[in-house]
């Protein structure tokens, strides 16, 4: 992926405009609202990791479950749209097709937070340490 | 008013309690429902927004938990959901959830969904109405001081036991136990039909004057049963119906005005009855002292199987000690009444 692409597609990762309607077109809540993200969205998908390595499906698609909440929160939709395939896979236990989304949920959610970075400092906010 | 957020997911939760406040809601939160439940408990909270799923207990089980509780208040729980299945939807509803909303939420839906909530809740003005009803029909009988207050403590601990000891157990929920306390208090409206010459005779009454005072059970009766025609569908009527007809039956059949026996009286009149007599046989009237609780409690006993349902019976000697402390915590106001009376 060229560099311009790859810019397009951390600008994609979030929809701004729906999160600030969502955030009642207040900047400061929305800047709140990406930083909770950051700091948590990562930890949630380290445990979805350590259940898929232990096996425990019901687990992954919990883990799926709460980050697909989490990214719909932000407005992050092709992240929700992974994570609720990543959580029926689980679901129905077909671990195979768990393994070939863990990727692709990685790359996206790297992007979303890069593109929570950049939303924030376009808003005002200050970058999370934890995400940087 | 008090909004309890019961969600595991922090960005969501911030982004829940914010739109909340920008509403206007005073706002606690919880990530779990067992951490939802003992704040409900706890802050006396009447408006919960909640996630269905969660770690541990999740929305729907809160939900029933909350609902299996005795609260003195109606809590209103509207679920945030993104299961649009309608079997799930079913689900929650039959669990007792009021609303929901679907996840992701938009704040203006969340809003507009929270101001019907407080219009339902705001209907329970209704009960505060409904006593002050009862208050006003009480207040053509100068005798009575705190006898509202105290048999309504007295039909409450007795539901309560029912609802977790005995036969009645599957009937008596915690709807049933709300609806009694609120209704309970109007079972001597008809008393507002009895001549001032008998109601505030300050003698014992003839059986002429008997029979006219008896005839109140019928009038409170009738005067509900209008009402319940204008509006079926309110089990707080039927209720007020059945205890202030039936409050007066007796388990043998002897009573009045039906001469009903056994269970053909209502559940909510049999275990009124007793609430009932207990505080009439414990309160000070004109042509007798008040008897003490051993007293009271050896008539009660001796009238299991007679006056009184049996097992409404074994509940009340089950928690007879809080039936003392309730006599205890209107004592003074009892005391000034008399007080007054001799004054006077």
């Amino acid at each position: 992926m060229s560099d311009c692409s790859s810019s397009q597609a951390h600008a994609s990762a979030i929809d701004m405009d729906i999160l600030l309607r969502r955030c009642m077109q207040r900047t400061d809540l929305a800047c709140r609202v990406l930083e909770t993200f950051g700091q948590t969205a990562w930890k949630i998908l380290e445990r979805l990791h350590e259940s898929y390595e232990q096996d425990d499906l019901s687990d992954v698609a919990a883990h799926a479950h709460s980050l697909k909440g989490a990214a719909a929160t932000v407005a992050a939709f092709r992240l929700r749209k992974i994570c609720e395939d990543v959580e029926h896979a689980a679901r129905e236990h077909r671990r195979a097709n768990v393994q070939l989304l863990l990727e692709p949920l990685g790359s996206q959610l790297h992007a979303c937070l890069i593109a929570t970075e950049r939303l924030r400092k376009k808003l005002g906010g200050v970058p999370h340490k934890e995400t940087l | 008013m008090k909004a309890l957020i019961v969600e595991d997911e922090p960005a969501t939760r911030l982004l829940l309690a914010e739109s909340l406040r920008c509403f206007q809601y005073d706002v606690i939160e919880a990530s779990n429902g067992q951490e939802g439940l003992d704040l409900i408990r706890r802050e006396q909270c009447r408006l919960v927004v909640s996630d269905w799923n969660m770690p541990g207990m999740d929305g729907v089980e809160l939900c029933r938990a909350v609902r299996a509780e005795m609260l003195d208040g109606y809590v209103y729980f509207l679920l945030l959901t993104s299961r649009s299945e309608t079997r799930d939807i079913i689900d929650a509803f039959s669990a007792g959830v009021d609303d929901y909303v679907c996840k992701p939420f938009e704040p203006a839906e969340l809003g507009a969904r929270l101001r019907t909530a407080c219009r339902l809740l705001s209907l329970e003005t209704r009960d505060v109405a409904i006593f002050a009803m009862a208050k006003l029909a009480e207040s053509r009988d100068p005798e009575t001081g705190a006898h509202l207050e105290r048999v309504r403590s007295y039909a409450k601990l007795l539901a309560l036991q029912l609802s977790q000891d005995g036969p009645y157990q599957e009937e008596i929920n915690s709807e049933f136990v709300r609806l009694i306390v609120l209704t309970c208090p109007l079972h001597d409206i008809g008393k507002v039909s009895i001549p001032d010459h008998v109601l505030l005779k300050p003698s014992r009454l003839d059986d002429r004057e008997f029979e006219i005072m008896k005839s109140h059970a019928q009038a409170g009766a009738d005067t509900l049963a209008k009402a319940m025609k204008q509006f079926p569908n309110a089990l707080f009527l039927r209720m007020a119906w059945e205890i202030a007809g039936s409050h007066h039956e007796r388990w043998d059949g002897k009573g009045y005005p039906q001469g009903l026996a056994g269970e053909a009286i209502p559940l909510a009149a049999r275990i009124f009855a007793m609430a009932d007599v207990y505080d009439a046989l414990s309160s000070r009237r004109v042509y007798k002292d008040a008897f003490g609780h051993d007293v009271t409690r050896g008539i009660i006993v001796k009238g299991s199987g007679e006056q009184f349902d049996p097992a409404v019976v074994d509940a009340f000697l089950a928690v007879e000690q809080k039936f003392v402390d309730v006599r205890q915590c209107y004592a003074k106001e009892e005391a000034d009444l008399y007080e007054d009376a001799d004054v006077a």
